[in-house]
């Protein structure tokens, strides 16, 4: 089943490393071919779960599931909310299975897919968000806060899945180290605020931060506030 | 009685964790087993209200009762089984089935656990509940075909009952790892279930046509088990969209499609099953259905049907003769293997013939390893080759789908020592026409044989089907009126015993020359004759001529449409060299591989492959390398021009022959365990080697233990190790730990997303390489040194 879902091709660009330059023709139409026959391979599938939510001293705690989240920095993202969306998105194994013969046979284009892929699951990410939103007219969400952002830790992601019963809804697992399988996967939460929330992101709470080409040069993006 | 005594319906419970959720007795994100031991009364009085409404089977509530989700709970897993039993016993039912489902976790090599890791938790989960008296395992909601083939031979090897094996499928008629209801159906009958089915998924209409493919394949009865339509969420609470009346009209239809075993899944409560058992007194008796039988060879995910078309099995993966792939064996080079299988899969196979016979090498081991590896780069179903028993078992049992074995052959000693392996994983099982006296020199005898073949293989419980014949090719320069002999054979197996016949095409050119014509003559007469499927290599582009040509005229290529797409615009092949020859520096620096390649072919008719080395490889790789560092040129290019050196690189290897190139010394690389995202290691490789340098790669998810050894065995003065996730980053350190625990010589680089100058102090690294540019300099900085 294939999916119309694109990546956003300037974030694919900055994941390969390129910040203002401009890429060059031969890497801009490796991209689009690897975007096509990436649409063509993806399931992109998602399960999420609105819960109530408690401030607690030392986190947040889920009130209609079993789920403790750890740590002042989610706190800060979510003050004011009453309530969250805990999201869970996979492209599906296809992909994990294509970037293997990739990467035994074209290593360029194996790169190549692993970004594209890792923009798309971004992009569905970003749709969800937006109906949500539509859904949420009269509140305001927040930008979505990921497992192993800031001091959440990524050891909780067992259990962010769990509640979501994401291994029997949409074949995402998580294994002893905390890695989810299907690769091209993303657990988040979005927090849900009667009042305004700041829709900036800090560079502690960034889903970049780990990876992040402007930090590693000393820079800040567009997006830091 | 037991449950497979039962001739007509079956009526199975319907969903506990629903009504559980309903009872407010279960919070998303706990473990609803533990309730078997803090709420007996109320999950015994759930069971008693299925009984109360016909249910002939009860499941217990132990869907996820495995030691790897149990882990941190603090009761162990027999308690609870035990004490699930004991529940669902108490409420009266027929038959009590112990319910297992998935581990939760991701099988290798997509994933990290190990078939044997998730078989062995199974095994205890059925060892448990054969012990506290279950009539009955049912393996339910798995979409991993490998995952379930551990579950079902766990339960078949460690306890006597009867097993029930279903799958959970998607719109699109697949499960989430894509394995299809055919697939499914004769996978899990080729394990000998005893009966199969789909549960959860969707509602019983969606899942019509996926319910039709089980019935059409199945030998043993279906069963279904449907989630109540698709799940909305309203305010926290989840509710299904079909209710009870409607569920069981939809699973009428079912029933009328052929399906003797009914319950439900997620949404459905007795009201549901009471319907159901309405609607199967009303039918009274189940329709009979006549399996489809035909010769099917599978993986999860693709079947080959060999009936009515002509199947290509790929001879590539096999030591015979083959001086590189012996090599690649000895040293462990798995990438060689796995790429031999991707040509072939592009080349047009239907299967891939697996071959690890070499004397010095534990064959079984190696046999398992290469079946996974080459099974995560390829969906074509492999032919298991190899003499020893013993190796063909641990292929067979590795493959996840139906395997061809080859072989067997007119000896009573090999069909008593392999056709139960063929049995016990629903092999299909190749039979040679020889025997103790040799290969008959007659087409009658050769006949005889094969005949003695498949009455072996039907006593073992081998359908005919299952059962294939090789007529035996011999050389046409030695034995030039043996040739006929064996298109007769084809032809007589064919004509006499209905099975379908194997030939290992390109042994009759032996000695002579021109081989290639020769074998697509010979191969174009066999398929005349009535081969289905020839082992051969399907590089061999005469060969594959003859097979597209063949595939129009037996109607298989319809309207010559594959025919045509291929070689309506084919071109001579002379005018290939047409574009200008190009510096080979131009051509690294531009990253045009193919270029490359032609421009090095060229220089070594007058020059040393070393001294190309020095003089274009590496000034070109170190100035597209500073322009990386400086920040002009980006990874995307970088790696053009690597894989450009590289494809310039084989063409020296392949030249050299015997004559090879210096090494600069030997690099160990690995991406260490917990960990799969191993790109970046890749991409050092492809850049170590394109330097000179030997790079030993131990893939990924690697144990300590294991580059330990390798960097003992090889001497390596360096070690490479990669590392995605900040949770895997404490496997570098156990990693680094253990080299020095050992006391093994070398010197330790990381690298890898979150890794930091700090971090790699930190795991007690060496050095730390940020990117693989950097990773060249510190290997150059260190052997400089040596």
């Amino acid at each position: 089943m294939a999916t119309e879902f694109e990546p956003n091709r300037a974030e694919v660009l900055r994941y390969l490393g390129y910040r203002d330059a401009e890429a060059d023709e031969q890497t801009k139409s490796l991209m689009e071919d690897v975007t096509k026959e990436l649409k063509a391979i993806s399931t992109p599938k998602l399960v999420s779960r609105t819960t109530g939510i408690e401030h607690l001293p030392d986190g947040i705690s889920c009130r209609d599931c079993k789920l403790m989240l750890p740590g002042k920095d989610l706190k800060r993202h979510l003050s004011g909310c009453t309530k969250a969306i805990l999201l869970a998105v996979t492209l599906g194994v296809d992909i994990e299975k294509r970037l293997r013969v990739y990467e035994a046979t074209d290593l360029v284009r194996a790169m190549m897919m692993d970004a594209c892929a890792s923009a798309m699951v971004e992009a569905v990410c970003e749709d969800f968000t937006k109906q949500e939103a539509e859904k949420y007219k009269d509140s305001y969400l927040t930008q979505r806060f990921s497992p192993g952002y800031g001091d959440l830790p990524l050891e909780i992601q067992p259990d962010f899945l769990r509640v979501l019963d994401t291994a029997r809804k949409i074949g995402l697992t998580c294994n002893d180290s905390c890695l989810m399988l299907p690769r091209k996967s993303v657990s988040a939460i979005i927090g849900i605020s009667p009042a305004p929330v700041s829709v900036r992101t800090r560079c502690e709470t960034c889903r970049m931060q780990k990876n992040c080409q402007f930090r590693k040069r000393g820079e800040m993006c567009e997006n830091n506030g | 009685m037991k449950i497979t005594d039962e001739l007509g319906f079956v009526l199975f419970d319907g969903a506990m964790g629903t009504i559980l959720q309903e009872q407010n007795l279960l919070v998303p994100g706990e473990l609803p087993e533990l309730l078997n031991l803090s709420n007996p009364d109320e999950i015994c009085e759930i069971h008693k209200r299925y009984v109360a409404v016909g249910c002939d089977v009860i499941t217990t509530n132990t869907f996820g009762a495995n030691a790897h989700k149990m882990k941190h709970c603090g009761i162990g897993v027999e308690e609870v089984i035990s004490a699930a039993v004991r529940n669902a016993k108490a409420a009266n039912p027929k038959y009590v089935a112990l319910d297992i489902g998935p581990t939760g976790q991701l099988l290798a090599p997509m994933g990290t656990m190990t078939f044997c890791e998730a078989y062995d938790l199974f095994a205890q989960q059925v060892r448990a509940g054969a012990a506290a008296g279950a009539d009955l395992i049912l393996c339910e909601t798995f979409s991993d075909l490998q995952e379930i083939r551990a579950c079902v031979l766990a339960a078949k090897e460690n306890c006597d009952l009867p097993v029930i094996a279903t799958m959970t499928f998607t719109e699109d008629g697949r499960t989430f790892m894509g394995t299809d209801a055919m697939i499914a159906a004769l996978t899990l009958s080729g394990l000998g279930v005893d009966a199969l089915g789909v549960n959860c998924s969707l509602g019983p209409d969606a899942l019509l046509p996926v319910v039709q493919d089980l019935v059409k394949y199945s030998p043993v009865p279906v069963l279904v088990q449907a989630n109540a339509g698709l799940p909305c969420e309203h305010e926290g609470h989840t509710h299904y969209d079909i209710d009870a009346k409607a569920y069981a009209q939809s699973v009428k239809t079912l029933i009328e499609a052929g399906v003797r075993m009914v319950g439900g899944c997620c949404g459905t409560t007795p009201e549901y099953i009471r319907e159901v058992g309405n609607i199967l007194k009303e039918q009274k008796t189940p329709v009979v259905c006549t399996p489809v039988r035909q010769t099917v060879l599978c993986s999860a995910t693709r079947a080959q049907v060999l009936d009515g078309k002509v199947t290509v099995i790929g001879e590539r993966i096999n030591p015979t003769g083959k001086k590189r792939l012996k090599e690649a064996l000895r040293n462990h080079q798995m990438d060689y293997l796995i790429g031999e299988a991707i040509d072939q899969t592009k080349a047009g196979a239907d299967v891939l013939d697996i071959n690890v016979g070499l004397p010095e090498l534990d064959e079984p081991a190696m046999m398992q390893e290469v079946v996974r590896e080459v099974g995560a780069v390829t969906p074509l179903p492999l032919q298991i080759d190899s003499t020893d028993p013993i190796a063909i078992e641990a292929g067979v049992r590795e493959f996840a789908g139906i395997a061809l074995i080859n072989s067997v052959n007119g000896k009573q000693e090999t069909l008593d020592a392999i056709l139960p392996i063929a049995k016990k994983y629903g092999s299909v099982v190749l039979g040679l026409t020889l025997d103790e006296t040799g290969i008959p020199e007659t087409a009658q005898e050769r006949l005889q044989i094969a005949e003695r073949i498949l009455k072996a293989a039907q006593a073992y419980g081998i359908p005919k089907e299952k059962v294939m014949i090789d007529a035996l090719v011999l050389t046409a320069s030695a034995q030039q009126e043996q040739v006929m002999t064996t298109l007769e054979t084809v032809r007589l197996v064919k004509e006499k015993l209905g099975l379908k016949t194997v030939l290992g095409v390109s042994n009759v050119s032996f000695g002579l020359p021109n081989r290639p014509l020769f074998n697509s003559m010979f191969l174009s007469a066999a398929l005349g004759a009535g081969l289905d499927a020839p082992i051969m290599n399907p590089m061999a582009e005469e060969s594959m001529k003859a097979i597209r040509c063949f595939r129009v005229c037996n109607c298989e290529d319809s309207a010559a449409a594959d025919y045509i797409a291929r070689y309506a615009e084919e071109t001579p092949a002379s005018v290939q060299n047409a574009t200008g020859e190009k510096s080979l520096r131009s051509c690294i620096l531009e990253g045009r591989a193919e270029e490359a390649a032609r421009a090095v072919r060229e220089l070594l008719k007058t020059q040393e492959p070393f001294k190309i080395i020095d003089e274009n490889f590496i000034p070109a790789l170190d100035e597209v390398g500073q322009g990386f560092e400086k920040g002009t040129l980006f990874l995307p290019q970088l790696m053009q021009s690597a894989s450009a050196v590289k494809a310039a690189f084989d063409v020296i290897k392949e030249s050299a022959d015997g004559a090879e190139t210096k090494s600069r010394g030997t690099v160990i690389l690995a991406t260490v365990k917990g960990d799969i995202h191993d790109i970046g290691k890749n991409i050092v490789k492809m850049m170590l080697e394109n330097y000179g340098y030997t790079v030993i790669d131990l893939g990924r998810d690697v144990p300590p233990e294991t580059v330990v050894t390798a960097t003992k065995e090889y001497q390596a003065p360096l070690v490479g190790l990669s590392a995605l996730m900040t949770t895997t980053v404490g496997g570098m350190k156990e990693t680094i730990a253990a080299l020095k625990e050992a006391g093994v010589p070398c010197k330790v680089m990381v690298g890898g997303a979150v890794l930091t100058p700090e971090y790699a102090r930190m795991v007690g690294a060496d050095f730390y390489a940020k990117d693989a540019r950097e990773a060249v300099k510190i290997a150059n900085e260190l052997f400089e040194r040596i």
